[in-house]
């Protein structure tokens, strides 16, 4: 297997993002953070606070995406693209940011959280600051301590795999990444025995975990309000917009680091598939939901949907929604031709990100504001700007930290066919 | 197809000996050729260098076309049919959505089969004369069409790429395939299908039974016919009768067996227990949010009473007391009583 | 599998349709018996009415309806297996998934029984169908049970049809092979199948084409049987996670019946070499991931009755755990969500007693939830005044058994005239014949 491992051609370490655009970004940052210092103090306490949360769910639903599609990868034992699963592997280099984040929450439960000031007597046993806190708090380090914990088991042998194929300028990080490296078949056979329970644990945490996250800082926003399937619809849609950041990475990254050779046309028609299934399954799980509301009418499950998709002015957002980020895909994801072509999956993975920005939105904002008008301008566009500018500096980070391990696609398709064919 | 037009069919038995075979009579200009082979392969595909299947057209055109009937279906008919159910508006989107989606599959999957079928012109009973019985088990056939003087030299190719057998397939016997016969079946089938449409309409419409589908009272928007006056239920009706008279003369018929009892008991847990409590004593979980409390059955005055009277008051109602007569039958009354006189009982010696 | 060559495989697989011994007639006169006794008593529903069952105020939906819920929920493993497992490019899948969609395609027929048998006047059933009855009724299409009219038939259609076409090229191979009668019949059944390039071509298009209209219709049907009961405002029914619920506790029950189906037969027709123990544990993996989705459910059902603040819900839920049904539940608790994760356990997954062992407890496991499912939140809804307790009759029970009866009916045909393995997906499997090397 190893004859074929192509090095050479591989960007050692890489540099998604030029530097014109990095410095522009940490600008951004600072004046996300500047801005959402700002008015969290100031009389538009609410506006800053709910789209925080909006974000913190937002991109750390991606973070995390991107972690379960590197896990589910190696789970299924899937051989299509290397290149891909280590593109989203990155993406949990924001969750160390994510936990901090989680307990800034903490300073902002009071505008938050409405069972803080108005409690509902028979829910305090639930919904209670101390208990919800600890509750997600542990789950999160657990959840972000297997993540992190795979990632380093799973990076561990790129890397050593890339020492031993003489990769000489490697960072600082990867050295200590590959400390006391043992060889590379001692290594592989340790960390595979390691992933092989690290992995389905870390995948079983997450639906556990952000399911509660769901039920908690979503479901609860709303505390009259309960729908069973919502925790899995939450982690279901966190992982499909984690699916729908991967593509749009997949192109850029094979753009600007030259991936051609792997990420090509197969491994665009497996993503835009994925996209597709997901599409489906996130459709679903709003559908089942729906259904049963719609049929049952009863007042304590209905009041969450009319106020989201008939009333103003969250019904224009929710239709947004609906159309963008299930519609348009299914229907233009069901031809070959647009999963396989780079062209059409990159706009296409950028709008169904942001009909999902636009679904967490819906999610949380109308549960806590009870004024007129549409909180969304110019407080909520810096916020949200700050955050995108930690995501993609922590994944710019992450790429020039760890090199593009050596990958081996020549396994592509079905495993059983040998790779010699005639001539 | 000119009549210089001959058959070469070469039997392999190697995938790769097959291959080279394709390739070089491609090269050398031969066009009309074409695989057998016991299972798909990739590479066949790729040599051959056919494209892309014209099915997938008619599962798109299929589920369109379904999910146009499940919405027409649904809508028209409701509209026609203005029948309001569960306080749902008559064109109700969410449930015909689902009715839409079963449709779209069906009618794409029927039209992908229907489709697959006539591009490889199916169904047909007999074979063409090159087609060898190995080919279902491990032979690969590759036949080749060309002008007459051109076979020596596919023979060649076929023989230079160690076919295991060349032979020459006669055209004549190739050409009519039995076209006749398959249109044949295709005719049974197609008149087979008529009919059984014909009778799945027109059975189901035939006076076989009689029931109360059919009996008169029962049109569309309708009261049921009354029944004739003092008619009476086929195992008699039970008279009514005044408190007074009944607890003199109604004398209780069953015995205060255990069944009874236990019968009783069970009844009483149902019907009484929510007001009168579980003891009897008047003091059930809705007995608070009554104005008038429920009666104590266990005091005295309760006690005294007669049979009759008891199984009346449980019949007829009391002050505020639903009547009960509807959900107990007399039975089940007297094994009531049975039951309270055994309460009674408990809570008197006591 | 690389050391077989495709007549050896041929030879192989056709062994199996080779005339039957004389286990096979008694068997198949026992099946018959116990068809026969359904039948019967099934008939004596008929003559008497539905008063010789359980059901009853305020129990109207008892073993008839949780068993149709059972054999539509086995019948979607198959098509996972079939058509969901190929879409992944599974391939581990090719030698049981003919096996598996019979499965599907039998249970199918055999669900479809269920709710007729339901029906007082069963020669009415087509009343559910959208055609003009007399006095001008049409049929409601807001209702869930028409839907699930529309699921099921689909579900059978398209599931039959998948079956038919993946049959059609090893038809073939059994029609060169035959003789006599049967010769003419597979002649038949085989439509003239060659073997060309051109009839691979639309035939490998055609099937991925079905496998992924299969895979949305799979999903749909349990999630529509789901809403049977979810639509209404039952407590215990009324519950958003029913439908991805009951979906993945329908592929929970048909992977376990796969197994108790699977490892009999490998055993009796020899296919150790095609079913191999590996096969066998990948279907216990993905036995473990469903149990986990299935302990999963139960336990967000649970929480979200006791977060949403309903009593009636809370009271439901405490009612399955202590209640008169409290048996059943504890059996389906156990068995569903706990038994699978011993699949954890290498030495348990790979032993076969093992596997045939706990498949079958899953089984009767996802059998009692159905039970407790319907018939726990019908004896104990809102007013007390309405409760009521439902026991099963000697003649539900017996057309329980017929129905059993009528399944393995279908499977013991289809093991004798059909291969029960696909030849054709299994020389996929093998090394192609390569001379090795190019001739100048």
């Amino acid at each position: 297997m190893s004859g074929q491992e192509r090095r050479g051609e591989l960007p050692v370490t890489s540099r998604l993002l030029p530097r014109g655009l990095l410095r522009l970004l940490w600008v951004l940052l600072g004046t996300g953070v500047l801005t959402f210092l700002l008015e969290a103090t100031g009389p538009n306490r609410l506006r800053a606070w709910q789209i925080f949360l909006v974000n913190f769910l937002f991109w750390s639903g991606m973070a995390q995406g991107g972690l379960v599609f590197a896990a589910t990868y190696d789970v299924v034992r899937a051989r299509w693209g290397g290149a891909v699963k280590h593109l989203a592997q990155g993406l949990g280099a924001f969750l160390p940011v994510s936990f901090v984040l989680f307990f800034l929450l903490l300073a902002g439960r009071q505008v938050l959280f409405p069972w803080v000031n108005q409690p509902i007597p028979e829910k305090q046993a639930w919904l209670n600051t101390p208990f919800l806190f600890a509750r997600d708090g542990i789950g999160l380090s657990i959840l972000y301590g297997l993540g992190l914990a795979s990632l380093y088991y799973s990076l561990r042998l790129d890397l050593g795999r890339s020492v031993t194929h003489g990769g000489d300028s490697l960072p600082r990080i990867s050295a200590l990444f590959s400390r006391g490296w043992r060889g590379l078949e001692e290594e592989q056979r340790r960390s595979r025995r390691v992933l092989a329970i690290l992995l389905p644990i870390f995948l079983l945490t997450y639906a556990t975990v952000f399911s509660l996250i769901g039920f908690d800082l979503v479901m609860a926003l709303d505390p009259r309000w309960y729908s069973t399937l919502f925790g899995a619809y939450f982690f279901i849609s966190s992982f499909y917009l984690g699916l729908a950041a991967i593509a749009i990475l997949a192109v850029l990254a094979r753009r600007r680091l030259g991936l051609e050779e792997q990420i090509g046309r197969k491994q665009f028609h497996d993503l835009g598939k994925l996209l597709f299934g997901f599409c489906l399954v996130t459709g679903d799980f709003f559908w089942s939901q729906f259904v049963v509301i719609w049929y049952g009418n009863l007042p304590e499950e209905t009041a969450y949907l009319i106020v989201r998709g008939y009333e103003m002015p969250w019904a224009p957002l929710t239709w947004t929604v609906l159309i963008v980020s299930f519609i348009i895909p299914f229907l233009l994801l069901l031809s070959r031709r647009v999963k396989e072509s780079p062209r059409i999956l990159l706009p296409i993975a950028l709008v169904i990100l942001i009909g999902m920005w636009i679904e967490r939105y819906i999610l949380v904002v109308p549960s806590l504001w009870h004024q007129a008008g549409l909180p969304l301008g110019w407080i909520e566009l810096l916020i949200t700007g700050g955050f995108l500018a930690a995501v993609a500096l922590s994944y710019s980070a992450f790429l020039s930290a760890f090199p593009f391990p050596p990958i081996n696609n020549t396994l592509h398709g079905s495993a059983y066919q040998r790779p010699s064919s005639p001539e | 197809m000119s009549s210089g037009s001959r058959e070469l069919l070469g039997i392999f038995t190697h995938l790769d000996a097959l291959l080279q075979a394709i390739h070089r009579l491609r090269d050398a200009g031969y066009r009309d050729s074409g695989v057998f082979s016991p299972l798909p392969r990739h590479e066949l595909e790729e040599a051959l260098a056919r494209g892309p299947s014209p099915v997938r057209l008619f599962t798109l055109v299929g589920a369109i076309l379904g999910a146009a009937t499940g919405f027409v279906l649904t809508i028209a008919t409701s509209l026609h049919y203005p029948l309001i159910t569960g306080g749902k508006p008559i064109v109700s989107i969410p449930p015909f959505l689902v009715i839409v989606f079963e449709l779209t599959i069906l009618f794409g999957a029927l039209a992908t089969i229907l489709g697959m079928l006539l591009n490889i012109r199916l169904p047909r009973l007999k074979l063409q004369p090159d087609y060898d019985p190995r080919f279902s088990v491990d032979r690969f056939g590759l036949w080749v069409r060309c002008q007459g003087d051109q076979i020596d030299a596919a023979q060649r190719i076929l023989h230079s790429c160690r076919a295991e057998e060349v032979s020459e397939v006669l055209l004549e016997e190739k050409k009519p395939r039995s076209k006749r016969a398959d249109r044949f079946i295709l005719g049974v089938l197609v008149i087979l299908l008529g009919v059984i449409v014909v009778l799945a309409y027109l059975l189901p419409r035939l006076p076989v039974t009689s029931d109360m589908a059919h009996q008169p009272s029962i049109k569309p928007q309708e009261h049921p016919l009354p029944p004739a006056p003092n008619s009476v239920p086929v195992q008699g009706k039970e008279r009514r009768m005044e408190l007074l008279e009944a607890s003199e003369q109604l004398q209780n018929p069953v015995q205060a067996t255990p069944a009874s009892f236990e019968h009783g008991k069970q009844l009483f847990q149902i019907y009484c227990v929510p007001c009168h409590g579980p003891n009897a004593k008047g003091k059930g979980p809705v007995a608070k949010k009554l104005s008038t409390p429920p009666d104590d059955l266990t005091k005295e005055s309760a006690v005294e009473q007669t049979d009759g009277y008891v199984y009346t008051v449980i019949g007829q109602g009391g002050a505020t007391m639903p009547p009960q007569a509807e959900g107990l039958s007399p039975r089940d009354r007297w094994d009531v009583v049975n039951f309270l006189r055994s309460l009674q009982r408990e809570a008197g010696a006591r | 599998m690389i050391q077989l060559s495709y007549s050896q495989v041929n030879r192989d697989l056709l062994k199996t349709m080779e005339p039957p011994g004389k286990v096979y007639y008694v068997i198949l006169a026992l099946d018959l018996a116990v068809l026969a006794w359904g039948f019967y008593a099934w008939t004596y529903q008929l003559r008497t009415g539905l008063g010789v069952t359980g059901l009853n105020s305020p129990v109207g939906w008892g073993v008839y309806i949780a068993t149709f819920v059972f054999w539509v929920g086995i019948a979607h493993s198959g098509t996972l297996i079939s058509a969901i497992l190929f879409l992944f490019r599974c391939r581990w899948r090719n030698p049981i998934y003919r096996t598996a969609e019979a499965m599907t395609v039998f249970a199918v027929m055999t669900a479809a029984l269920y709710p007729i048998i339901h029906l007082g006047r069963p020669w009415r059933f087509y009343w559910l169908l959208p055609y003009q009855q007399r006095g001008h009724f049409w049929i409601n299409f807001r209702s869930p049970l028409i839907m699930d009219v529309f699921a099921v038939a689909t579900y059978f259609i398209v599931s039959a049809a998948f079956f038919f076409t993946g049959l059609v090229p090893d038809l073939a191979v059994v029609r060169d092979k035959a003789v006599g009668w049967r010769r003419k019949f597979y002649t038949f059944l085989a439509q003239g199948w060659e073997g060309t390039d051109r009839e691979w071509r639309h035939y490998s298009s055609a099937y991925l084409l079905l496998a992924a209209l299969a895979t949305p219709l799979v999903i749909s049907v349990h999630s529509i049987v789901s809403w049977d009961f979810a639509l209404t405002i039952v407590p215990g029914w009324h519950s958003t996670i029913f439908a991805p619920y009951f979906v993945a506790g329908a592929i929970h029950s048909g992977l376990a019946m796969v197994l108790t189906i699977l490892i009999p037969l490998r055993r009796i027709f020899r296919l150790e070499t095609y079913i191999t123990p590996a096969h066998l544990e990948n279907l216990a993996k993905l036995l473990i991931l469903t149990g986990l989705i299935m302990g999963y459910s139960y336990g967000t059902e649970f929480f979200i009755s006791w977060y949403g603040g309903n009593i009636f819900e809370q009271a439901t839920f405490r009612y399955r755990i202590v209640g008169d049904y409290a048996l059943a539940f504890w059996i389906m608790a156990v068995a569903n969500s706990v038994v699978p994760l011993l699949f954890t356990v290498k030495k348990i997954r790979m032993s076969v007693p093992w596997l045939f062992g706990l498949s079958l407890v899953i089984n009767v496991g996802m059998w009692c939830e159905r039970f407790v499912i319907i018939i726990a939140s019908l004896a104990h809804d809102y007013i007390p005044f309405a409760w009521g307790l439902y026991k099963p009759s000697w003649v539900e029970l017996s057309v329980l058994a017929g129905t059993f009866a009528w399944f393995f009916l279908w499977f013991l045909l289809f093991v004798k005239f059909l291969p029960v393995v696909s030849i054709t997906e299994v020389k996929e499997l093998v090394e192609p014949p390569l001379k090795g090397g190019v001739d100048p």
